[in-house]
């Protein structure tokens, strides 16, 4: 004789804290970092990955002359990724620097031998050319920025 | 109080402003920026101040002085397209009597200009 058991609701495995909730499991965001870091590597090579991370993790609040220098903005560190993505790598890495704003900024010279520059705000970027122009881009407009100074 | 055209006045270069290759334009860009009178203490006083006052966070490290003279800047900002008025105003603060600061909103072309300009002074213990 068999006996049915009534029916149990189903419950999942585990259930995420509420912080994680809504976000991605932390394998994703592992894998999603590490490619951040290799994106660094490749495009920034060493000294200028190094540079970003002492930036990230020493330059908190207040740094500087005069008490005045902003900790590192992580909507340029956005900016600056999504730039890098459309960056076509190259054996001329940039040079990586902290402006007092708390911007990331980078410089280096072009095939014509002209000195490039993208300061990354929270806006988006700002860039200069040597003997040619300055400007502003916003966020959209970073990947075709990246592609237009690498020429 | 302004800052006559003839003294020279420095900027303070750190190792987030150059990295052994470049120097960043940043370092000029901007508006108050920034910089000490050699009239009132001279290069050679101007590295223990620094190092013992600023040297934060931990690795910060003070590279260089930039010098310029004042007339030169004002007349790189009023040769520049469109033209910029520049001039230098007295701030003494407690830990640095020389303080300065260049009035007028320093665009990234013209902290180029400037950076080309400057005369560099390396520090001995880089």
């Amino acid at each position: 004789m068999t006996k049915t058991l009534p029916p149990r609701a189903r419950q999942s495995a585990y259930t995420p804290n509420d912080d994680l909730s809504g976000s991605l499991p932390s394998s994703i965001r592992m894998a999603d970092e590490f490619h951040r870091e290799e994106l660094l590597m490749e495009k920034l090579g060493t000294r200028g990955w190094g540079r970003l991370l002492y930036f990230q993790r020493c330059y908190s609040q207040g740094w500087g002359e005069n008490g005045k220098g902003q900790p590192l903005s992580p909507r340029s560190v956005e900016a600056l990724f999504r730039f890098l993505e459309a960056l076509p790598t190259s054996e001329n890495k940039p040079s990586v620097f902290l402006t007092d704003e708390g911007n990331v900024e980078l410089g280096w010279e072009n095939s014509a031998d002209a000195a490039v520059q993208v300061e990354f705000t929270p806006d988006g970027a700002e860039y200069f050319i040597e003997r040619g122009t300055e400007g502003t881009v916003s966020h959209s407009g970073l990947a075709g920025l990246a592609i237009q100074l690498a020429r | 109080m302004h800052v006559a055209g003839e003294e020279n006045v420095v900027r303070a270069m750190w190792t987030d402003k150059y990295d052994g290759e470049r120097f960043s334009a940043s370092a000029f860009k901007g508006s108050d920026l920034s910089v000490s009178r050699l009239a009132v203490i001279s290069l050679d006083d101007h590295w223990p101040l620094f190092r013992d006052r600023v040297q934060f966070p931990a690795g910060r490290t003070l590279l260089a002085f930039a010098e310029i003279n004042v007339s030169k800047l004002a007349a790189l900002g009023r040769t520049h397209a469109p033209q910029i008025t520049l001039w230098v105003d007295a701030v003494p603060l407690d830990w640095n009597p020389a303080h300065a600061e260049v009035r007028g909103n320093v665009t990234r072309g013209l902290a180029n200009r400037i950076l080309d300009a400057v005369e560099v002074h390396w520090s001995q213990l880089r």
